[in-house]
């Protein structure tokens, strides 16, 4: 409700004068904002070039290499300037993560951390990365980051220890279905007994068991992939804090 | 361990067309417009855009390992709360998120570049004739700024300039300079014994 004062001597700022005036200030504020806003697509469309640089690499390129736990690995990359000035290089380590989701934030050192390479020269950059002690075995994918540099990621592969190889996507789905169909064999039987449901106790007691026995299992190996996610995270934290 | 070495290519944009392609000509062409740009803008605009242009180059390097962690630090400091605070209050978040960012570290390489270009003599003699074509191009558009990736960038662009203007002038001599001041002459009057 609004109290409008008519009183002579009144204070003419009152309720309604400092509504007035707050919906004033509002608007200047919103009027110089839109008006900058309109000046700045005026002339702010277009701005000076600056030339870039792009990474040129083969889709296929990885750059791989083995690690042992504890030990440095050495990424080794050749930059080659196929323009007509000098280019800066500088490469950064992306994180790395397994297929198992285990994520590694490496801690890695570019030697050199910065490199002017010439028109037409090529230049050798290496990423020495330091495998933690506690980290799981695996196959670790990421990039080299080339800083400033269009679309420059170049992917990277760390193998650490023995992992198994990871079997073709054909190889995957042929044992899928032969899981599914050892499944199905499992389940008719069983159901068969329950259609009888004169069937003896052990035989539903056998179905019965095997699945909580297949939870725990699962169960277990889950377990230690948590853990190497949490024991991975702190020991990298730890190594990042100078 | 290392593994076998993998080549990669550093090429220009579009092929190498102009005025995407670095050479002397173009290099020159846009520090001369980036310095005529300053006479139309405001300084909100040019200050602006610069900082804004270290918040993406901190984008960028978040990607990877070392800035991740960097950056995690910085939010979880004090500096980066206060930098939130700071920014929030005076409303510079919002100001900067409205500006496009300039190419901060498309910038510094041009620049050093042009400095070791041995064509530039020529370009800048192309520049005085006016047979230099200045260019413009689409600016990008504004993006959302934070403090902890502005700070990042700063870090970032700070890092690789130091190490870049060593190169530039073929590294530093390791180890201290002496200078041995000269003997000063006794003189032979007898007012100095």
């Amino acid at each position: 409700m609004v109290r409008i004062v008519s009183e002579p001597g009144g204070d003419p700022g009152g309720i309604l004068g400092a509504d007035v005036l707050a919906l004033q200030r509002e608007f200047q504020a919103r009027l110089a904002d839109e008006t900058l806003r309109y000046l700045r697509s005026l002339h702010g469309v277009v701005g000076p070039s600056s030339p870039g640089t792009v990474l040129r690499a083969d889709r296929s390129a990885v750059v791989a290499v083995r690690g042992r736990c504890g030990e440095v690995a050495v990424l080794a990359v050749e930059v080659e300037n196929a323009q007509q000035v000098h280019t800066l290089v500088t490469p950064m380590l992306t994180p790395l993560v397994d297929a198992g989701g285990t994520t590694w934030l490496p801690e890695a050192v570019a030697v050199p951390a910065t490199v002017l390479v010439a028109p037409g020269d090529v230049e050798g950059v290496e990423l020495h990365v330091q495998v933690p002690d506690e980290l799981p075995d695996g196959i670790y994918a990421g990039a080299v980051l080339f800083v400033g540099v269009r679309n420059g990621l170049l992917p990277v592969q760390v193998t650490v220890g023995d992992p198994p190889p990871p079997r073709p996507a054909a190889a995957k789905a042929a044992a899928k279905k032969a899981a599914a169909k050892k499944a199905a064999a499992k389940k008719a039987p069983a159901k068969k007994a329950a259609a009888v449901t004169k069937a003896p106790a052990g035989k539903k007691g056998t179905a019965t068991k095997a699945a909580p026995a297949a939870k725990a299992a699962a169960a277990t190996k889950a377990a230690p992939a948590a853990k190497a996610v949490t024991k991975a995270a702190p020991a990298a934290r730890k190594r990042g804090r100078p | 361990m290392s593994g076998d070495r993998v080549r990669a290519t550093l090429g220009d944009e579009h092929g190498g067309e102009e005025p995407f392609a670095r050479t002397a000509e173009t290099l020159v062409a846009s520090l001369t417009s980036r310095l005529a740009a300053l006479l139309y803008v405001s300084g909100f605009e040019a200050v602006g855009s610069q900082i804004a242009g270290f918040a993406a180059a901190g984008r960028q390097v978040a990607q990877t390992a070392e800035g991740r962690r960097l950056r995690d630090a910085i939010v979880r400091s004090r500096a980066g709360m206060n930098g939130d605070a700071l920014w929030g209050a005076l409303r510079v978040q919002e100001w900067l998120s409205k500006v496009p960012p300039s190419p901060v570290l498309n910038d510094i390489a041009n620049d050093l570049a042009l400095l070791l270009s041995p064509g530039m003599h020529e370009a800048l003699h192309d520049l005085a004739t006016g047979e230099l074509p200045l260019q413009r191009v689409p600016l990008p558009p504004p993006e959302d700024v934070t403090f902890a990736d502005t700070l990042l960038g700063v870090w970032a662009v700070g890092r690789r300039l130091a190490d870049a203007v060593e190169q530039l002038v073929g590294g530093i001599e390791a180890g201290p300079t002496v200078v041995v001041a000269p003997t000063p002459d006794p003189g032979d009057g007898s007012l100095l014994r």
